[in-house]
């Protein structure tokens, strides 16, 4: 049996740990994209590395905006805004789920005395044109982690296969500290949660649900889709998607306002989806023309 | 000496629900292969885990069985030339065989005479024959859904590790880009690292000492024991649930079964729902006392065994406090609206773009169900009205739009926000049931409401679904609109109803008419037709006979049936036999008769005995006459006594004998022709009052006439 790990002492002792890992393991450690997204899959560090066939491996902190989901602080597992810890690995080695399995063991889960379950769990986001097939890992009954291995990104096969491994960070450390509510999680030596973000979650569920003006957000998503196509048609690949991921931000927030019908939803999802694919394909049509440098790279280190 | 073979494919976790149907398929495609393969072998079986297919075969022979194939070549005219010289053709089918051509024989066939060559083929080893068959194994195993992790491989997760060993020698094959060795591995957390194994002797063995119980039957076993043993330590007993045990068992490698607590006050929820949370994301079993009251405990099953029991039971309760807690959350805001209000809001949630909303479909609903009411049971009219018109209510509330577990319990959350806001019990009855069978399996609904109101669901799934084009084709059915005409066929035999779907369908048609929503292509009577044919056949009514009896009147199952079963009854009889070979003989006639010659007998002028001029046409005429009248008598039954109505009908045959021995029916004068195929016109009518005669095929041994 391996020697048994202490749990970090706080959420950012723990976060701390995760990228000291991810570090050694080789990972490009990046920080958040500066833009509002739903999860870390549409940082472009995500989306659009997972193309081609350019080696890759990174990991990052996302904060990611879920405008539907804010209680206003009151519920002790839901919030507007959390925090994901995202590493992907490209090609997916063949060891993954114990290397994944490690690094729980690094943050002070001890693994023998715990349930870990991968439980079947197909991964979609329909704005994105992607999809993969993994599971939700599950510790002692919690979802802790999402495993994906993507099999399409802005509607293109992929190939080589990527890993991604997105952490539920709250929920883990909820778990290591022994507390039922993310508002009670030590954050640091000093600092708990909710003197942190509970003023946030209250104004922005308040923004989300009731003070956005609808119209406003309707006028903004036609023009960053057109300022996307705009982009993307001039050849500018990365701010042509920033406007994408802007859209999708502005879709939630009508969503969040139930200002978008049941039927309307499919075709604003449609309209997003078809930008993501436009830029996918620039990606990919942008790194071959480069001939695909981190290939090169990988070939040299070899 | 015979030898055991082991064949492990080693995979990150599988889906729960691939693993049983991959071990069938990873069985009898060893059976098949070793059998095509000339390879005799004991015994063969399949046992798997999530992380692991294996295959156990038990004295497989050492080497194939020797076998001489007999190979047919060119014709020997051109097998040899002029001068008696083996030509090309020869040479060439020789050395394919590998024979020299002075060994080549001959065959004597109704085509003339052939090359023959016998090839003796003594039989390969295993071991050099395995590889290959592996090979052909791992890869015909299919799922419903696959990925690729690298290469183009693909299967249900990513391959990790192949083992295979035949009595203690690896079988080197490469799949998937990886070679075959011994090397396997136990449990994920109980035993890390890699092990090796000898053979199949060891395997179950081996495993079990490295944390991995190997056959899904043991662990089932093991989980419905572990499960009932924990519940016995507070009195109470695992709520049944063999879905559940099977799905439990192929979650986990080893299980172990923590004992859980919930907060009592969760117990004010209804029982499905605190069940539902508990059983459908969770996996946990609930409790229930001997009194059939729920507990407020669970027992989860966990994938290992030793320590850490205090934490992971803390863990699994947590998870579940919050479930229980979103459904007391939805629970309380739904009863506070009211079931009643919900309707309206259907207004808003689409049900089809081109069949409106679910609003829509309620108003339909209402009517369908006061229409069968009225058909059937019209004490319950009004509860079944009510009923359909709150049945649909539950999909505007939170419990269901969450698209939380507790999405599943639509109908059952509609009937306990129905009790809560004191509606009858028949009608909250009604709402519970309308929702089942939802599968072959299913009960049925219990009350005449919930039974109605099922089956006005079912017809407007139908109906609408034809309506907006879904029409079903193939295997696939992704509107579920077989599964709703195999219900209301199961509903309407099981429950002994009498309706006639065919008609209610058409006055539902009617409904969508006057709508605005216009008709598709697809038929309803083919489409009904075959629900019923397959109805039949689940109750042993052959193919042929089924055909005949639903070619008339297919719209009341029970009646169809019943035609059926009284033609089965003196189907094989000599007396009906001989009956049908003069009405096939009068069936072919009028088939081939210029139609504009048929014309049912029966004026007046026709029944004057001076008008027919042969005695035999008279009492054909006469007989059949009578016969109609006593069909259409049995016909006003409401449960007509088909028995005795075909035998009537037997009753004709003499005279139908004679009328053929008699008179010729395509006679060269039109008057006495017409008059003539309009007798046996009369005859069809009166036979196709029961069943299409003439698609039953003659008896074997028979001759048609």
């Amino acid at each position: 049996m391996k020697p048994k790990v202490e749990p970090p002492a706080s959420f950012q002792e723990m976060l701390l740990r995760l990228e000291r890992y991810w570090s050694d393991y080789g990972c490009v450690l990046l920080q958040p994209y500066s833009s509002e997204v739903g999860a870390g899959t549409f940082n472009p560090a995500t989306f659009f590395r997972v193309l081609g066939p350019e080696p890759w491996s990174a990991a990052y902190v996302e904060p990611s905006r879920r405008p539907k989901d804010g209680r206003y602080g009151q519920n002790p597992n839901r919030l507007q805004m959390f925090y994901q810890y995202q590493v992907v690995l490209k090609p997916a080695p063949a060891d993954v789920l114990e290397v994944y399995l490690e690094s729980l063991r690094h943050i002070g889960i001890d693994l023998e005395r715990h349930d870990v379950r991968f439980v079947e769990d197909d991964w979609e986001s329909p704005t994105l044109g992607a999809w993969g097939l993994g599971w939700e890992v599950w510790l002692d009954g919690q979802e802790i982690t999402q495993f994906t291995y993507f099999q399409q990104a802005g509607g293109f096969d992929l190939e080589p296969i990527t890993a991604e491994i997105t952490y539920g960070i709250e929920r883990i450390a909820c778990y290591l500290q022994g507390v039922d509510r993310i508002m009670d999680l030590r954050w640091s030596r000093d600092m708990r949660w909710d003197e942190l973000f509970l003023q946030s979650e209250i104004e922005w569920s308040t923004f989300n649900f009731e003070q956005s003006s609808p119209p406003l957000l309707f006028e903004q998503f036609e023009k960053m889709e057109k300022e996307a196509e705009r982009l993307l048609a001039a050849g500018l690949v990365l701010p042509g998607y920033d406007y994408v991921v802007k859209c999708s931000h502005l879709f939630n927030l009508l969503e969040a306002r139930g200002a978008i019908s049941v039927t309307e939803r499919v075709g604003f999802i449609g309209r997003v989806r078809k930008l993501a694919r436009r830029s996918a394909a620039a990606w990919l049509k942008q790194r071959e023309e480069l001939g695909h440098p981190l290939l090169r790279r990988g070939a040299v280190r070899a | 000496m015979p030898k055991s073979l082991l064949l492990e494919i080693g995979c990150e976790e599988l889906p729960a629900g691939f693993i049983a149907p991959a071990l069938r398929q990873l069985e009898s495609l060893a059976k098949e292969g070793l059998a095509g393969a000339r390879l005799r072998f004991a015994s063969a079986k399949a046992v798997g885990t999530p992380r692991r297919l294996a295959l156990l075969v038990e004295g497989l022979a050492e080497s194939q069985e020797p076998e001489t194939r007999e190979l047919t070549g060119p014709a020997v005219r051109v097998a040899f030339d002029a001068d008696g010289h083996p030509t090309n053709a020869a040479r060439g089918f020789a050395k394919g065989a590998g024979i020299e051509v002075e060994k080549l024989g001959r065959i004597t066939t109704p085509k003339g005479e052939y090359l023959l060559a016998r090839v003796h083929d003594a039989g390969k080893p295993a071991s050099q024959v395995l590889p290959g068959l592996m090979q052909a194994w791992i890869s015909g195993i299919t799922f419903p859904k696959t990925m690729h992790w690298e290469g183009g491989a693909r299967f249900a997760r990513p391959v990790r590790w192949l083992l295979c060993v035949l009595e203690g020698e690896v079988v080197p094959f490469e799949s998937f880009g990886i070679a075959s060795g011994k090397r396997t591995r136990g449990h994920r957390t109980l035993s890390p690292d890699w092990i090796e194994i000898e053979g199949a002797r060891h395997y179950a063995e081996t495993l079990q000492e490295h944390g991995v119980l190997a056959d899904p039957a043991l662990r089932q076993d093991k989980v419905a024991a572990l499960a009932a043993k924990a519940a016995e330590a507070i009195q109470g007993i695992p709520v049944s649930d063999p879905g559940l045990v099977e799905e439990v068992a192929n979650l986990v490698e080893w299980p172990d079964a923590v004992l859980g607590h919930f907060d009592e006050r969760y117990l004010e929820l209804p029982a499905p729902i605190v069940v539902t949370a508990m059983r459908a994301h969770q996996r946990y079993f609930a409790i229930e006392a001997k009194t059939g009251k729920l507990l407020p405990h669970f027992v989860a099953i966990r994938n290992g065994r030793g320590e850490g029991v205090e934490s992971i039971r803390r863990g699994f309760e947590s998870v579940l406090r919050a479930r229980l807690e979103d459904a007391r959350f939805y629970w309380e805001n739904d009863r506070k609206a009211g079931l009643e209000n919900k309707v309206s809001e259907l207004k808003q949630i689409v049900w089809h773009e081109k069949l409106g909303s679910i609003y829509d479909r309620t108003q339909r609903l209402v009517q369908l169900a006061e229409e069968l009411a009225r058909q059937v049971a019209p004490k319950s009219r009004q509860a079944v009205s009510r009923a359909a018109y709150l049945s649909k209510a539950d999909l505007a509330s939170e419990m269901i739009r969450s698209g939380k577990e507790f999405a599943a319990l639509e109908g059952v959350a509609g009937a306990e926000y129905a009790a809560a806001q004191g509606e009858p019990a028949e009608v909250v009855r009604a709402i519970r049931e309308h929702i089942l069978p939802r599968s072959p399996s299913d009960p049925l609904p219990s009350s005449i409401e919930g039974t109605l109101l099922a089956l006005a669901d079912r017809l407007d799934v139908i109906v609408g679904g034809f309506r907006a084009g879904l029409a079903v084709s193939g295997s696939q059915d992704p509107y579920g609109l077989r599964r709703a005409g195999n219900g209301v066929v199961r509903i309407l035999l099981e429950k002994g109803l009498r309706l006639d779907v065919v008609a209610l369908a058409a006055w539902l048609s009617a409904v969508y008419d006057r709508a605005g929503i216009r008709a598709g292509g697809a038929d309803f009577t083919e489409f009904w037709t075959q629900r019923v044919a397959g109805a039949l056949e689940e109750r042993g009514i052959p193919y042929d006979t089924a055909a005949a009896v639903l070619a008339v009147r297919p719209g009341d199952p029970l009646d169809v049936l019943a035609r059926a079963k009284a033609i089965e009854a003196i189907r094989t009889t000599d007396d009906f036999e001989g009956l049908m070979i003069g009405y096939r003989r009068a069936a072919n006639i009028l088939r081939t008769a210029p139609a504009g010659e048929i014309a049912v007998s029966g004026q007046p002028l026709a029944e004057r005995a001076e008008a027919f001029s042969d005695k035999a046409e008279a009492d054909l005429h006469l007989e059949t006459k009578m016969a109609r009248q006593a069909v259409e008598t049995y016909l006003q039954s409401a449960e007509p006594d088909y028995g005795a109505l075909l035998r009537h009908l037997l009753g004709l045959k003499p005279s139908i004998d004679r009328f053929f021995e008699a008179v010729m029916v395509m006679d060269e004068d039109p008057t006495t022709r017409k008059r003539r195929l309009g007798i046996l016109e009369g005859v069809r009518q009166t036979f196709i009052r029961i069943a299409e005669f003439s698609a039953l095929p003659s008896a074997p041994g028979q001759k048609s006439v």
